[in-house]
């Protein structure tokens, strides 16, 4: 495991009315923890005794090859996959961003962001305020009203980031999440990243950029199904 | 820019299914193309001499004597309107079914999504039955028209139900509408129909089909005066129990873990 000092400049959010996401009071209590975690399909051992956790304001970023596993163990973690053994609890206000392409297609920006604003993921309302700004820091507004099957592949990313962001939620977990942006736009996400984690937010994000190693807290490597510091 | 937390959730997801189908121009080019290809067929084809067909009255079985193409036009209409409505339904819970999943996720009730998914499928139904009902009424007289929109109600409930499971179930798309086109030709179109099978009266298996029962009363209702009890009985306990199998269906597709690979979009 690698501590990093300091490495997301702890920006002032901008934004009125902002309650620290995570409001528990309890810096130190991790967001998200796993232990233990093993996945076998059939005979191939996928997880073998992994060992995480995020915190608040912490990012910590999750490496390894291509079919590692590292989507997998995310899935583990949120509950999707059911994981042959180990322990796992996490926040249920969770933002998520996956991999693969799941968004509706035939929805408009608009109506997507309209439903997704009207659930409520562990009890966490979203915050107009908080809406509009991301939409305007994202460019997105010129989009809301197309079909989400004639996004280019960067805007649909940003349009599954803003999904993901949308609650505001103390615990983020980004599956490859800049796939498809430009640098203007890979730089504001990492602007609303530090206005999340100043906010208390812990996040956890997959990610094969050897500049983005500079901006984790902690490391962790899988490979062949063991995670490493 | 979308106001969040102002509108129900269900009634999001009920108004944004019936978009879904609206904007899928291949569902509205069938719309059109699958009635007026099989009623034209119907139309060409079967003669206008007489056959006696046996309507299924419960304890009872009642002959009635109508022209080929009275028959051929009902089974046709039952078979058309069985398979809009299957393949509505397979659109409605199969595709992007891993967006849903991940509504559920992110808060969305399975009970609510199935609930408003339903209503959105029950209004398409209604519309299906009234359309085939009316074009019906335009080519013959129909004794009891509600009765038979009825009966038409029934069997698009019932293959929409059957649709709707086969989409659940089935990963890929192509498959799925294989099943509900063999299912809807197989028994509506071919086994129930005497003009193009006429052992099939004799048998006991065209009983046990999802046709049989609103077939029987939509032919009662439309050629007899008598009230039919007992296709009206089947052809209930058929709907509510394909729609019972696709609630059970839907929630566990929804609850359940993901499949093999664990991915969203499968």
């Amino acid at each position: 495991m690698t501590d990093r000092p300091d490495p997301i400049p702890r920006v002032a959010a901008g934004l009125t009315g902002g309650e620290p996401a995570t409001g528990s009071g309890e810096p130190d209590r991790p967001l998200c923890s796993g232990i233990g975690i093993e996945l076998s399909y059939g005979k191939h051992r996928v997880l073998d005794g992994c060992d995480l956790s995020v915190s608040p304001r912490q990012v910590v970023g999750l490496t390894g090859e291509n079919g590692s596993g590292k989507s997998t163990l995310i899935k583990c973690l949120l509950g999707f996959v059911r994981p042959t053994a180990g322990k796992v609890r996490c926040d249920p206000r969770v933002g998520y961003c996956p991999q693969e392409n799941y968004l509706h297609r035939s929805y408009a920006v608009a109506e997507h962001l309209e439903l997704i604003g009207s659930l409520q993921p562990g009890g966490n309302q979203v915050d107009a305020a908080w809406l509009s700004h991301c939409v305007a820091t994202l460019k997105l507004k010129p989009y809301l009203p197309y079909a989400i099957r004639k996004l280019s592949g960067g805007t649909y990313q940003k349009v599954k980031l803003l999904t993901a962001i949308v609650h505001r939620p103390p615990l983020l977990v980004l599956d490859e999440p800049t796939d498809g942006f430009d640098w203007t736009m890979y730089l504001v996400f990492w602007d609303l990243m530090a206005e999340l984690v100043g906010r208390g937010t812990g996040v956890l994000m997959i990610s094969h950029l050897l500049h983005d190693r500079d901006r984790f807290d902690r490391i962790y490597d899988l490979c062949d199904g063991r995670l490493r510091a | 820019m979308p106001e969040p937390g102002r509108r129900h959730t269900g009634w999001l997801v009920f108004r944004l299914s019936a978009f879904e189908l609206w904007r899928n121009p291949l569902g509205l080019v069938l719309l059109v193309v699958i009635p007026a290809v099989f009623i034209g067929m119907i139309l060409w084809t079967a003669s206008q001499n007489s056959i006696p067909l046996k309507v299924f009255f419960g304890e009872e079985t009642v002959q009635v004597l109508l022209t080929q193409r009275q028959i051929g036009l009902v089974f046709v209409s039952a078979a058309v309107s069985g398979f809009l409505a299957a393949y509505y339904a397979l659109i409605l819970f199969h595709n992007d079914s891993g967006y849903f999943r991940f509504c559920v996720f992110m808060g969305l009730s399975p009970t609510l999504f199935t609930a408003a998914r339903f209503a959105a499928f029950l209004g398409v139904t209604a519309l299906l039955a009234a359309v085939t009902t009316v074009g019906l009424s335009r080519v013959t007289p129909l004794e009891q028209p509600f009765t038979v929109f009825a009966g038409f109600l029934l069997i698009t409930v019932i293959y929409g139900a059957y649709g709707g499971i086969v989409g659940v179930l089935s990963r890929s798309f192509m498959p799925a509408l294989l099943l509900i086109v063999l299912l809807a030709d197989l028994d509506a179109a071919w086994l129930q129909n005497p003009v193009y099978y006429s052992a099939a009266q004799e048998s006991e298996v065209i009983h046990w089909l999802p046709a049989f029962y609103p077939c029987q009363m939509v032919f009662s209702a439309a050629f007899t005066a008598r009230s039919n009890g007992a296709a009206l009985g089947g052809a209930f306990v058929w709907a509510v129990a394909a729609v019972a199998l696709l609630i059970v269906a839907v929630q566990w597709r929804m609850r359940g873990p993901l499949s093999a690979g664990g991915r969203f979009d499968q």
